[in-house]
């Protein structure tokens, strides 16, 4: 009984309600529409972020200060420059190196801004390129005799001041005098948490002009082939018995990806949860719609009844009917979510945080199913209504 | 077949609950339909003949007493069975046409023949010729609103008739209608019944067009008070 024909009736039947359809489609398209581009915002920055953390390293430890629960306001400077020299001395690790921070004022012809000074070790610059940090695309590496020396991330360069800064051109610092010798590409993954303005120079300026002697941060990179959960527990293990406290937490790249997942899984709960609300309105929408229309047509199902329709032709015919209309919304809600989702990360390439998100096949397909179960069942009553009237009282209606 | 009476009505009331009345719209109906007969009902406003037309074709179940369709009882019937007589053995033709408007003549004549099931193309050609049998030929692809109304009580007695039923029901199917259609229709019927040797059950209101059936039975308070036979010579005085 279920045919081609049964969708082109029930097509008419919709195309024969007008208006009352169109206004039945936004709760469904709304609901769809979220859902499509949120969630392929959610799983396209899913797909950035690990790919960016994992440019960052499988195979590289952080260690931090501080307790590593929650966000502490002050930085605690609870690591040393001592710190680096236990922890390269801990078996199964290859190498290790710290960033010295401080914030200072950039002097360019007259123009000030301000900024974050990252002090590293010249001889360990090696380990910031090859984690992405750092990608020179004018100049050259820091060397241990560098020092009036700067390296500054491109877009810096090019924006923050009236003229653009050149390779070999003279900054200040505070006052001081520095030269630039190094262009880095701008790292999407940094830019999007305003690192462009980090200015890199070395350990010994921080430590000696801004007397910073400990580092903010010492990253650790892991022997081949060495387990690095049991070298995070070695560096832990050896660090707290240094210290006597355990002020200070160790991260691999997956314990950052976890992170990452664990809030962009918490983003997308909200929005199924507010798509979720919306769906159900539409439903109730479609419900309305469909039982004004079975009482609409009352007379009609007495006539169908009357000539051979039976209860579940009938029930068939509705519920086709107001799945259909979900679905129609559903994809339109589908492609206007892709559009959304599509502009979105268009926005968000052009502001340096090129994520793709073009929702998935899988996804696509998910929606389109959703909606027509959503029109499905929000047709149920009224097609139930419909199919248990009674033929001789149906056709004695006005 | 082995039935010779295709409907068989035992002692049928149907009672109206009004709340503080009820109403008898049949009081006890003793009824037999014979394969093959032309049979009309007349009576009074009110008098239950609609009520006993819908008991008769398995539209409404009786409050009481039995209705045998070839000798089954429809109370052991479920609705979806009953739905099945409908549309394989009657076909129904009404006072106010009952097309449904947004389809098409061809449309309205296939519906029936989807409800049974019928591929797509032989629903076409059936319909097809149906149509122009009743002289429709050129109106297949007409909606309902465009055609007058002894047209579209014919394109009703096409639906009526695409399942091929044994019966054709029809509840005073010219009361719509101005007397030239109306002759239209009724001559419409008529062969039905002689030419096609269909079974014709016609509920009328006009002594004349009582009189192209072979029996006439007249009904007052929902209950048969009269039967009588038709005679031929009576017959042929009309038009
Ligand atoms: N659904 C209903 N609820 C209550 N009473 C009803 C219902 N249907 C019919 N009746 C009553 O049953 C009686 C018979 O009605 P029916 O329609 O069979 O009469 P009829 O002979 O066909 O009349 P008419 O010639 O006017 O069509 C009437 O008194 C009517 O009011
Ligand atoms: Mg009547």
């Amino acid at each position: 009984m279920i045919d081609l024909e049964t969708f082109s009736v029930a097509f008419i039947n919709i195309k024969n309600q007008k208006l009352r359809s169109y206004l039945t489609f936004l709760g469904i398209i709304i609901g769809i529409a979220a859902i499509i581009s949120l969630i392929s915002i959610v799983q396209g920055m899913q797909v950035f972020i690990t790919g960016e953390l994992q440019s960052l390293g499988l195979d590289s430890i952080f260690v931090e200060p501080g307790s590593g629960t929650g966000i502490s306001t002050v930085v605690a400077r609870t690591l040393t420059s001592d710190d680096i020299e236990t922890i390269r001395g801990i078996q199964g690790v290859k190498d290790a190196t710290g960033f010295w921070e401080t914030s200072a004022i950039l002097d360019f012809k007259g123009q000030q801004a301000e900024v974050i000074l990252v002090g590293m070790e010249p001889d360990k610059m090696y380990l910031l390129e090859q984690m992405g940090y750092v990608d020179i695309i004018e100049g050259r590496e820091f060397t241990k005799t560098d020092k009036f020396s700067i390296g500054l991330y491109e877009d810096f360069a090019k924006d923050t001041f009236d003229t653009e800064i050149k390779l070999r051109e003279n900054v200040e610092l505070n006052g001081k005098k520095f030269r630039v010798i190094a262009l880095s590409k701008s790292s999407a993954f940094l830019s999007a948490f305003g690192g462009t303005s980090m200015v890199l120079v070395t350990d010994t300026v921080v430590k000696e002009f801004f007397g910073e002697e400990d580092p903010v941060e010492i990253i650790v990179m892991v022997d081949d082939g060495a387990d690095i959960k049991e070298v995070q527990a070695r560096i832990d293990k050896r660090l707290e018995k240094k210290h006597g406290t355990k002020d200070f937490y160790t991260m691999t790249s997956e314990n950052l990806l976890e992170g990452a997942d664990t809030i962009l899984g918490l983003v997308g709960l909200i929005v199924l949860a507010i798509a979720g609300i919306s769906l159900v309105v539409g439903g109730i929408g479609i419900m309305n719609t469909m039982l004004m229309s079975v009482m609409e047509r009352t007379r009609e199902i007495g006539v169908m009844k009357a000539i051979g329709a039976s209860t579940n032709t009938i029930l068939l015919l509705f519920l086709v009917e107001s799945g259909l209309i979900g679905l129609i919304g559903g994809i339109i809600g589908v492609i206007i979510g892709a559009l959304m989702a599509l502009s979105a990360s268009a926005i968000a390439s052009y502001a340096g945080f090129p994520f793709n998100a073009f929702p998935s096949v899988e996804l696509i397909a998910g929606g389109l199913f959703f909606s027509l179960i959503v029109g499905m069942i929000s047709g149920w009553i009224p097609a139930q209504r419909a199919a248990k009237m009674d033929p001789v009282e149906a056709l004695r209606f006005e | 077949m082995a039935f010779d009476i295709i409907i068989n009505a035992k002692n049928v009331v149907k009672t109206y609950d009004m709340g503080l009345v009820q109403v008898n719209a049949l009081n006890g109906v003793d009824f037999e339909l014979k394969k093959g007969e032309f049979v009309s009902i007349m009576g009074p406003s009110g008098s239950g003949k609609t009520t006993l037309l819908d008991v008769l074709s398995v539209l409404l179940r009786p409050t009481s007493g039995e209705v045998f369709i070839k000798g089954k009882p429809i109370s052991k019937m479920d609705d979806n069975e009953l739905a099945l007589v409908r549309g394989r053995t009657i076909g129904f033709i009404f006072q106010t046409f009952n097309l449904i408007n947004r389809l098409t003549a061809k449309e309205n004549v296939m519906l029936p023949l989807w409800f049974q099931g019928i591929p797509k193309n032989e629903r076409d050609s059936r319909a097809e010729k149906i149509l122009s049998d009743v002289g429709l030929g050129d109106r297949v692809n007409h909606k309902p609103s465009e055609l007058s109304g002894g047209q579209r009580q014919r394109v009703a007695i096409a639906r009526a008739l695409a399942v091929d039923p044994e019966i054709v029901v029809a509840d005073e199917p010219t009361g719509n209608l101005d007397s030239k259609s109306g002759e239209q229709i009724m001559q419409i019927i008529r062969d039905l019944h002689s030419k096609q040797g269909k079974t014709v059950l016609m509920v009328t209101h006009e002594e004349v067009l009582a009189q192209y059936a072979q029996k006439i039975i007249r009904l007052k308070d929902g209950k048969i008070i009269n039967e009588e036979k038709v005679n031929k010579k009576q017959k042929r005085s009309v038009y």
